[in-house]
């Protein structure tokens, strides 16, 4: 199945015109490849703080110079994002998508931790849309009150399949192709064209980096059709029948799809996968960057999230390469272009 | 520094035993130093360029791995790897080297590395840990001459002191007793001797 570009629709999306507009307003506060700069090159993490206070992030780097954690700033930043959502979100069934892989993180969490027979709770995730317990409720004791069908299915189809292979790799398989599932069926029966082809492009991407990591680790055929994931506008037989191919025939092998420009650069460097990784958020951000064009409705506000949750990951990247004292080359090279 | 014996000549006599006993031990000790020496600078330049691999390899594998954790949060990060399926069982026999004890490490390695799925995760993570899976053996390897090199220098600074213990106080103090007793013995046979000559003399005059 090819994908086509979403088509815009106007038709009741007026109510939205406050959020869009508020959107707009906040865009502009988004890091730009000057930010960016000043952030990488900064001689130290004092100095990177600096330039992080002189941006859309000074009341966190206050924070910091409180005393928090570098992680709890940026977990109050990702708790501004998601009040902001609330706020904005008129159709929650639609914008709680943007919570389902907390919920995915969680519900691995508990999963690992009844597996390995371990105490986990320290990993738990604040943004998901279904309480802690009611998981751990219906893991421990079976009882799925509550709970929506993808997730109970997401659970007794993880467990008889840790019961069948005691491969952890498959509990991680088989929770995140019901996520993606979920989301997928979420969009198209909210009939939002332009999260639906996010979505596909997402699956599309991810099964490009597994298939190329899984290349790379020398991974049989049958462990590749184990991890791709369904619902994308390539097929998995697609990724199977090219699966044995040199590296530098595979871009000619993605020609005719909406990824050839992926590959090309992704693969430019042989076996190196930063490339394809960074190409692959370039493809996204710009696909996400699409719903600028879109007057009124919710994907401009959720494209807004996915940006500055991608905006956040890097500001994170950044923050914790100058903590260590990583070269700023190596998040150079894994930076999207966008904030370069 | 002389001992503290009575100037007999049974003393004489045990401590020449002990000072050619001495003599031997000495000699014994410094050719088990120089032999203990000899393998230590062997293993040296063995591990030397053990480690440095080794080294390069967990910096690599480190570098990664910060990569990865700097994208995530800390929670997803770890959550990838919470359920690992590699299993390492290390057993640690000992072998005999001159007259201490090496270990020798034998790990049975089973499952696989990667434990973790391809959403919420990277190929830095991937290359972090196939870097650690490259270096686990040399690490294993490494562990074993470096505690063998480490017990090895125990052993020469033991066998230092043992053989500096009989350069430097025993044999020397075991001379300078014999040669203080010999002195001794030699001034009593020579005060035996003059009081003889006098007895005789007084002798003489009655």
């Amino acid at each position: 199945m090819e994908l086509t570009d979403y088509t815009i629709s106007f038709s009741g999306k007026l109510k939205y015109a406050y959020g869009v507009g508020r959107v707009r307003a906040l865009e502009r506060r988004l890091l730009t490849k000057g930010d960016f700069a000043k952030l990488l090159e900064a001689k130290d993490l004092q100095e990177a703080l600096r330039a992080l206070g002189e941006t859309d992030y000074s009341q966190a780097v206050l924070g910091a110079a409180e005393g928090a954690s570098y992680e709890e700033i940026f977990r109050a930043k990702e708790g501004e994002l998601f009040s902001l959502l609330e706020e904005l979100s008129l159709d929650p069934e639609v914008t709680d998508t943007l919570r389902k892989r907390y919920d995915l993180h969680n519900l691995k969490v508990l999963l690992k931790a009844k597996f390995g027979e371990e105490d986990l709770d320290y990993l738990f995730l604040p943004w998901g849309t279904e309480g802690v317990d009611a998981l751990q409720r219906a893991i421990d004791e079976g009882d799925y009150r509550g709970l929506p069908p993808w997730v109970v299915e997401a659970i007794q189809e993880t467990i008889s399949s840790w019961e069948e292979s005691q491969d952890p790799v498959v509990v991680d398989l088989t929770l995140d192709r019901h996520l993606f599932s979920h989301l997928l069926t979420v969009f198209r029966a909210a009939k939002l064209d332009f999260l639906s082809g996010w979505i596909q492009r997402e699956i599309d991407l991810l099964n490009l980096k597994t298939f190329s990591r899984l290349r790379l680790a020398g991974a049989e055929l049958v462990e590749l059709r184990e991890s791709l994931i369904d619902g994308g506008g390539i097929e998995p037989e697609f990724y199977m029948g090219i699966f044995a191919e040199p590296w530098e025939t595979l871009p000619s092998r993605f020609v005719t799809t909406l990824y050839r420009r992926v590959v090309e650069e992704g693969f430019s460097k042989g076996e190196d996968l930063a490339p394809l990784e960074r190409a692959c958020r370039d493809y996204i951000l710009s696909y996400l960057r699409k719903a600028r064009y879109t007057p009124f409705g919710i994907e401009p506000i959720y494209a807004y999230f996915l940006i500055k949750e991608e905006e956040l990951r890097w500001v994170r990247a950044v923050i914790l390469g100058k903590e260590n004292g990583l070269d700023p080359k190596f998040i150079r090279k894994r930076l999207p272009s966008d904030y370069l | 520094m002389r001992l503290a014996v009575n100037p007999t000549r049974m003393e004489l006599q045990r401590l020449k035993k002990r000072l050619v006993l001495a003599h031997r031990g000495h000699k014994l000790l410094k050719d088990k130093q120089d032999e203990l020496m000899r393998q230590f600078m062997s293993l040296v330049k063995a591990i030397r360029g053990l480690r440095q691999e080794v080294e390069e390899g967990l910096e690599l594998a480190f570098r990664s791995f910060t990569l990865f954790r700097s994208q995530f949060a800390p929670q997803e990060a770890e959550e990838a790897l919470a359920l690992p399926s590699k299993r390492i069982n290390l057993q640690v026999e000992e072998r005999q080297v001159m007259n201490f004890r090496v270990p020798v490490f034998t790990a049975q390695i089973s499952g696989k590395m990667r434990c973790y799925g391809f959403y919420n995760t990277n190929s830095d993570l991937d290359r972090s840990l196939r870097g650690l899976e490259k270096v686990l053996e040399k690490m294993l390897r490494l562990a074993q001459e470096e505690k063998t090199l480490q017990l090895l220098a125990q052993e020469i600074e033991r066998t230092r002191r043992r053989v500096n213990a009989l350069e430097y106080i025993l044999i020397p103090s075991l001379q300078e007793t014999i040669k203080y007793i010999d002195m001794k013995l030699s001034e009593m046979e020579r005060g035996n001797l003059t009081r003889l000559m006098k007895i005789k003399e007084m002798l003489a005059e009655r």
